[in-house]
């Protein structure tokens, strides 16, 4: 598929072909109706986070029981965290996808964890616990206030003590 | 925002996470899309593609064994391919700026941050629709136009030897 000769082309069809310009529902008409489809996901959506929330214990289990094995962790909680951020907001538990987000993108890339970084990811991982053991749905009120403020500070704080600040 | 209606296309859904899935169809359903096919993985997304023909794909980026990148990629470029243009958006909580230019160099249309909205997945849909680009192929880029604006203020020889003058 790729030629050698660079060009510029209109594709052959286009989706509008098959798209009625009237007839069908407009955006906010659409988001109105969504919230019905999107209900009876949230029981399957809990469950599915329960997964996630063991599978978060475990590895923080493991990282206190054998820190050699931190590498294997690592990839276990960045795959839960990275599951929790992608479903959570969606279901009404937008601070618990502002917490996954910010463990992810501070593990997104590092192969080793310093003593210091297995510190952050552990009360990253027990902030999330948290969140859904206290069922703190929305911004998670005065409680998430504090708890992203302390979360973004000591990752900044870790950042430039680490002279890592990007 | 017009109302546009999307009965009549077919549109394929890539994710490993069932539910996911399975909420993405719901929403495609209150737009009146009803032919949706869904796939767990790119493997099997490539095999009913090729029966299916959708006129979208919708897919996530991580998937073991091959991820949503590469899948894209095998769209745009394999010669077994059987629509190299067929728009893409792709859905994934991946949110890095590195990560979007990535997906965009990859030759996705449109790129959604989970976790989604509704608001926003019909946004894009809606984008798609009314996406105007030219195709580029290169040895290295198959994909849309990444250039979404002209600049009115470039004043540097034009690249594409068919947009010379």
């Amino acid at each position: 598929m790729a030629p050698r000769k660079p060009e510029v082309i209109r594709p052959p069809k286009h989706i509008r072909q098959k798209v009625g310009m009237t007839g069908g529902l407009t955006i906010e008409e659409a988001v109105g109706l969504s919230d019905k489809a999107i209900k009876p996901f949230a029981e399957s959506f809990l469950k599915d986070i329960e997964s996630h929330l063991a599978a978060l214990r475990t590895a923080r289990a493991a990282i206190q029981s054998t820190p050699d094995q931190i590498g294997r962790q690592r990839q276990r909680i960045f795959d839960a965290a990275h599951e929790i951020r992608g479903q959570s907001g969606t279901f009404g538990y937008p601070l618990a996808t502002a917490v996954a987000d910010t463990l992810c993108k501070y593990l997104d890339g590092k192969t080793d964890l310093a003593a210091d970084d297995i510190q952050l990811c552990l009360l990253h991982v027990n902030a999330l616990l948290a969140v859904f053991r206290e069922n703190l749905r929305g911004e998670g009120g005065k409680i998430g206030d504090e708890l992203r403020e302390m979360l973004h500070l000591l990752i900044r704080r870790h950042k430039v003590e680490d002279g890592k600040a990007r | 925002m017009p109302g546009y209606n999307l009965s009549q296309l077919k549109i394929m859904v890539v994710d490993d996470n069932p539910q996911m899935r399975d909420l993405i169809k719901s929403l495609l359903e209150v737009v009146g899309v009803s032919k949706v096919r869904m796939a767990a993985n790119s493997d099997m997304a490539w095999e009913i593609l090729k029966n299916f023909n959708p006129d979208m794909v919708i897919t996530d980026w991580a998937m073991p064994p091959t991820d949503g990148i590469e899948f894209v990629k095998r769209i745009r470029r394999d010669g077994q391919s059987p629509n190299p243009y067929v728009p893409v958006l792709m859905l994934t909580g991946f949110t890095e700026r590195y990560r979007v230019e990535i997906a965009r160099d990859a030759g996705v249309n449109e790129f959604l941050a989970k976790p989604i909205t509704a608001k926003q997945l019909f946004e894009r849909m809606h984008a798609i629709v009314e996406d105007q680009r030219m195709f580029v192929m290169t040895q290295s880029y198959v994909g849309p136009d990444r250039r979404r604006k002209q600049d009115e203020n470039y004043k540097g020889p034009e690249r594409r030897k068919n947009r010379q003058s």
